[in-house]
């Protein structure tokens, strides 16, 4: 498969995939009572246990700057809307890169 | 405010529609920039401009598309990709689940085209504004002009991303961890957040040292999930 039909394809299949969630499971979940609390609980970590899962290498495999840089954005993010988290997070890494770290 | 069952039916459609638009526009204003980072971002990755403003157009939903770019890769790693922008969009089950009762009483296509708009925002301010029947003119008020300046934003980023020659020399590569890092402190009410947070990202550095991509984020979503589990309490659930 060349690499442009494989992103088309899988374009499709998030649409398709996502869609599925948005409207599948009002025909499903609406008919179910309460869940399990435990899957109830699953299913609430999942957000921040993916999202956890994909930014932590990022944060803290890749180089000094940005361990440094994630701990300030974290920190900054208890206090700031997001964009002003974005620019603190954002400027401390170019600050710390342009100082050799 | 709740107002009254049935009153919904009583809301003039147009300005319903008007007031749903008075509410989104804060968050339009805010999301502006993420749309045209992800633009951006996605031409950084290879992708062209179509496929960019497809993948807005098509999957509509930021945080998982944002997951979808940062693994993008050659070979693509299709099921990876797959498996974990469904799971960031789980939440949009429960969303699905509790607003879809609300929206019962619109026609089938109205109701199947406003499910494919569901979004944080759009749960939130209409979950808040009805406690009966949701009004389609509201809902579609938030949730139209809202699909509208993502799918434009990404086009003005895609277009204006392969200009950039190097994203580094910006911190622009940065932008993306910065953002996650805000939306995971976001879910910090939530319980056990902290545990779940530590265990997910233990997991995934040690996997992402010791084997490298893509299963990293596989097995720390999944200790993160089983952190949760073990730590849930009887009867604390209804939090």
């Amino acid at each position: 498969l060349s690499d442009v039909v494989e992103g088309l394809l899988l374009i499709a299949a998030l649409a398709i995939g996502t869609y599925g969630l948005r409207i599948g499971c009002h025909l499903v979940l609406s008919r179910l009572g309460r869940l399990d609390p435990r899957v109830e609980a699953a299913l609430d970590a999942v957000p921040a246990a993916v999202m956890t899962a994909i930014v932590a290498p990022l944060a803290f495999a890749t180089g000094a700057a940005e361990a440094v840089a994630a701990i300030v954005t974290a920190i900054a993010s208890l206090r700031l809307p997001i964009l002003g988290a974005l620019v603190i997070g954002v400027g401390t890494v170019v600050a710390l890169r342009a100082a050799g770290l | 405010m709740l107002d009254p069952p049935g009153s919904a039916s009583r809301e003039a459609p147009q300005r319903a529609f008007l007031e749903g638009l008075r509410d989104i526009t804060p968050i339009i204003i805010a999301t502006i920039p993420f749309g045209i980072i992800f633009g951006a971002l996605g031409a950084q990755q290879g992708l062209t401009l179509n496929e960019n403003v497809l993948m807005s157009g098509l999957v509509f939903a930021g945080a998982s598309q944002f997951v979808a770019l940062e693994l993008w890769a050659h070979p693509l790693p299709f099921w990876s990709i797959l498996l974990s922008v469904l799971a960031v969009n789980l939440r949009l089950v429960l969303y699905s689940a509790a607003l879809g009762r609300k929206m019962a009483h619109w026609p089938p296509l109205q109701l199947y085209a406003g499910l494919g708009l569901l979004t944080d925002p759009a749960y939130a301010l209409a979950e808040r504004r009805y406690a009966e029947r949701v009004s389609a003119g509201y809902y579609f008020g938030i949730t139209v002009p809202l699909y509208v300046n993502w799918v434009v934003t990404t086009g003005i980023g895609a277009i204006f991303g392969n200009l950039i020659p190097d994203p580094a020399l910006f911190g622009l590569d940065f932008v993306v961890t910065a953002y996650f890092i805000h939306m995971i402190a976001g879910f910090r009410s939530r319980p056990n957040a902290g545990a779940v947070v530590l265990a997910s990202a233990a997991v995934s550095v040690a996997i992402y040292l010791s084997f490298g991509p893509p299963w990293h984020f596989a097995a720390g979503a999944a200790a993160g999930m089983a952190a949760a589990v073990a730590l849930v309490r009887p009867g604390s659930a209804a939090a």
